[in-house]
């Protein structure tokens, strides 16, 4: 899963893109209105984190041009905290608001539920045959026995489930479980899909040559 | 149960009421008492002429034949004669004759004859007496030797007329009364309704709808008293918007230091890290607490400038203060590359050295920090028209004209977010224009062409 948060404070920034990443998403940031925008309508990210005070553009704007093209989940993440301005995001397109000062874990079960409720899903867990995946604790079930995954390779396994039966394309993948900053030419897709079929079983994913992956 | 004190428009119907009723007693017990006596004295002249002509009858029966003279012996009996008593009869009239022995010589079927004598003491000879007795006005004389004629007639249908014309002056009067009391109630609270209006306009404010205004509908007193309470209310208003807004912006301002803390902290102690990334967390954190420091200290600042306290003045040269400012923050000036410009002549003024020293400081401060590589900060003090002045202008971005006004509000900044490479917590300016006021002087702000922005400030003369 990848995400864009947009925050013009450095700390939080930093502290917020931290955390994210070590729960196994891939983490754009952008620190201010113009580039947010830019990047959001750019790419398809599974959710996007916006502050409401910016530098250049506000949040409402960035939300508004969004809006505008893409139904990419946003959450408003501001120390706007009055009752009008909760209902002015929500009414401008946020599909979730949260004021700070805010719990990580409250962000995190947050961002899980937007992006769970946008891919179809009404449930933490997608069973697949043998195999359980929990979106909530982020683990993985073969069995009924957990099967320690990387955040990386739980990530390939949660992107694929939520799509399960659908053909996923390299290009999708890359997209969605690499940020910005990491060479997507590089084979660390191939390496990872082979590490996860190791640990839940050669069937588990599928590979339609020169198309993609897909779990059954 | 709990005692209500009586409201303004009751106790004044109250009083109304009281002295209406006593006028109107007054009056009818006048137009009563008028009315008896006038009846009485139509049965008075009723009974004169049946009085002369028992005393006369009398008379002629003692001295018949006789001329008249002193009579040497009391009647010892006497009759009516038939004409008179039945013009007596006719008319209603009862007597009684006493002799001089006090003897009751004659009377009506209707007087009793046990009735006694009417006193003659005292009682001048020929001279009619009257009185009321058992329902009856009688009138009466007593003659030079102690003879006593008596008539008397019913005063029953008068006294029952009487107490009838009572009945009806009551009614009439309790009548009076309430339709006094309703014209009044109704004359009260037309009078007293821009009271009323005041009261619920209070109430209302009181449950903190600070926005009600009263409606002025008064004469000319309460018409003031109106004016007086709307203004007082709407500077309520005011102040009380400003403190809830400026609360509100307190609260805004601390949120995000407060995030960084928790989502730091959080992040941190979720698992075991290397020295490295606690190092950088302690440093964020810290940094956050430095900002909050800074936002409480300049709070304190602000609301100890505007309680008025410590304003001590003395004679002091802006020209001296600015070099001062400029020596300390010479070095922040070349570490920016920018050009420094100053003209400092001398500008004697009455002021709180300290304060003055920190409002230059502020917008040097400002001046540099919100400037452009190559780009300039000049300052100049001086006198224009005798009042002592100091300029501070820099290159840079420029403050559109729609900022202008608002860049001394507390926390306003002219980006929509709050940026913090520049640093500040928002109240720098808000300090400045704070400082000046107390001391009288005018602080103002404009762009001229070319990003260049000047704050002066000008003290009082």
């Amino acid at each position: 899963m990848r995400l864009l948060i947009v925050e013009d404070e450095p700390d939080l920034l930093r502290a917020l893109t931290r955390a994210l990443r070590e729960d196994g998403y891939a983490v754009d940031t952008a620190e201010d209105g113009d580039d947010a925008r830019f990047k959001a309508l750019e790419c398809d990210y599974d959710a996007i984190v916006l502050d409401w005070m910016l530098p250049v553009m506000s949040g409402l704007e960035v939300l508004k041009a969004l809006r505008a093209k893409k139904q990419t989940p946003v959450l408003m993440l501001t120390a706007k905290a009055a009752i009008n301005h909760r209902i002015d995001g929500l009414n401008s397109g946020a599909d979730d608001y949260l004021a700070k000062p805010f719990d990580i874990n409250e962000l995190r079960a947050r961002i899980r539920a937007l992006i769970r409720r946008s891919s179809g899903q009404a449930r933490n867990q997608i069973v697949l045959g043998d195999v359980c995946v929990d979106t909530w604790s982020k683990t993985v079930t073969l069995s009924g026995q957990t099967v320690a995954l990387t955040a990386r390779e739980y990530a390939l396994v949660e992107y694929l489930a939520v799509r399960r039966g659908k053909r996923v394309s390299r290009t999708e993948l890359y997209e969605h479980l690499f940020d910005e900053n990491e060479d997507s030419f590089s084979n660390l897709l191939d390496v990872r899909v082979s590490l996860v079929r190791k640990k839940l079983g050669a069937d588990f994913i599928h590979t339609q040559r020169g198309q993609g992956y897909c779990i059954p | 149960m709990t005692f209500q004190p009586l409201t303004i428009r009751s106790r004044i119907l109250l009083w109304h009421g009281l002295l209406l009723a006593c006028i109107l007693t007054a009056f009818g017990i006048t137009a009563h008492r008028l009315q008896w006596e006038n009846e009485l004295s139509r049965l008075d002249r009723g009974l004169d002429e049946p009085l002369s002509q028992l005393h006369r009858s009398l008379h002629s029966q003692n001295n018949r034949g006789v001329p008249s003279g002193p009579r040497s012996e009391p009647p010892e009996s006497y009759s009516l004669p038939q004409d008179l008593a039945a013009s007596f009869t006719a008319r209603g009239v009862e007597f009684s004759i006493w002799s001089r022995t006090g003897t009751h010589l004659a009377y009506s079927t209707e007087m009793s004859d046990s009735m006694t004598m009417p006193p003659i003491d005292g009682v001048v000879p020929f001279v009619i007496q009257r009185r009321n007795r058992d329902g009856l006005r009688e009138a009466y004389l007593i003659t030079p030797p102690g003879e006593c004629f008596l008539v008397a007639t019913s005063m029953v249908n008068e006294q029952r007329s009487a107490a009838r014309l009572g009945w009806w002056l009551l009614a009439l009067g309790t009548g009076i009364l309430g339709i006094g009391l309703l014209v009044d109630a109704w004359i009260l609270r037309r009078a007293i309704r821009p009271v009323e209006d005041i009261i619920s306009a209070a109430e209302r404010i009181s449950r903190g709808n600070l926005g009600t205004r009263i409606e002025s509908s008064a004469g000319a007193e309460l018409g003031r008293l109106t004016n007086v309470l709307n203004k007082t209310f709407a500077s309520l208003d005011r102040a009380f918007t400003q403190q809830s807004r400026f609360s509100a912006d307190v609260a805004h301002e601390l949120r995000t230091p407060v995030s960084v803390l928790i989502a730091e902290t959080q992040g941190i102690l979720e698992r075991e890290r290397d020295s490295d990334e606690y190092r950088e967390t302690i440093s964020t954190t810290l940094r956050s607490a430095q900002r909050m420091r800074g936002l409480i200290e300049s709070l304190l600042d602000l609301a100890q400038i505007e309680s008025g306290a410590d304003l001590s003045r003395s004679t002091c040269d802006l020209a001296g203060l600015s070099s001062e400012v400029l020596h300390n923050l010479q070095g922040m000036v070349e570490t920016r590359g920018l050009r420094l410009e100053h003209k400092l002549e001398k500008a004697s003024c009455q002021a709180n050295a300290a304060q003055i020293t920190q409002i230059i400081a502020n917008l040097l401060t400002n001046a540099i920090q919100h400037n452009v590589p190559g780009g300039h900060v000049r300052i100049e003090t001086g006198l224009s028209d005798a009042i002592a002045f100091v300029s501070i202008e820099n290159s840079g971005h420029g403050i559109p004209a729609t900022d202008l006004p608002h860049v001394f509000e507390r926390f306003y900044r002219t980006d929509t977010s709050r940026n913090r490479k520049t640093g500040g917590v928002g109240l720098g300016l808000a300090i400045c224009k704070a400082i000046a006021d107390a001391h009288g002087a005018a602080l103002e702000a404009c762009s001229l062409p070319g990003g260049i922005t000047r704050f002066t400030l000008r003290m009082a003369p």
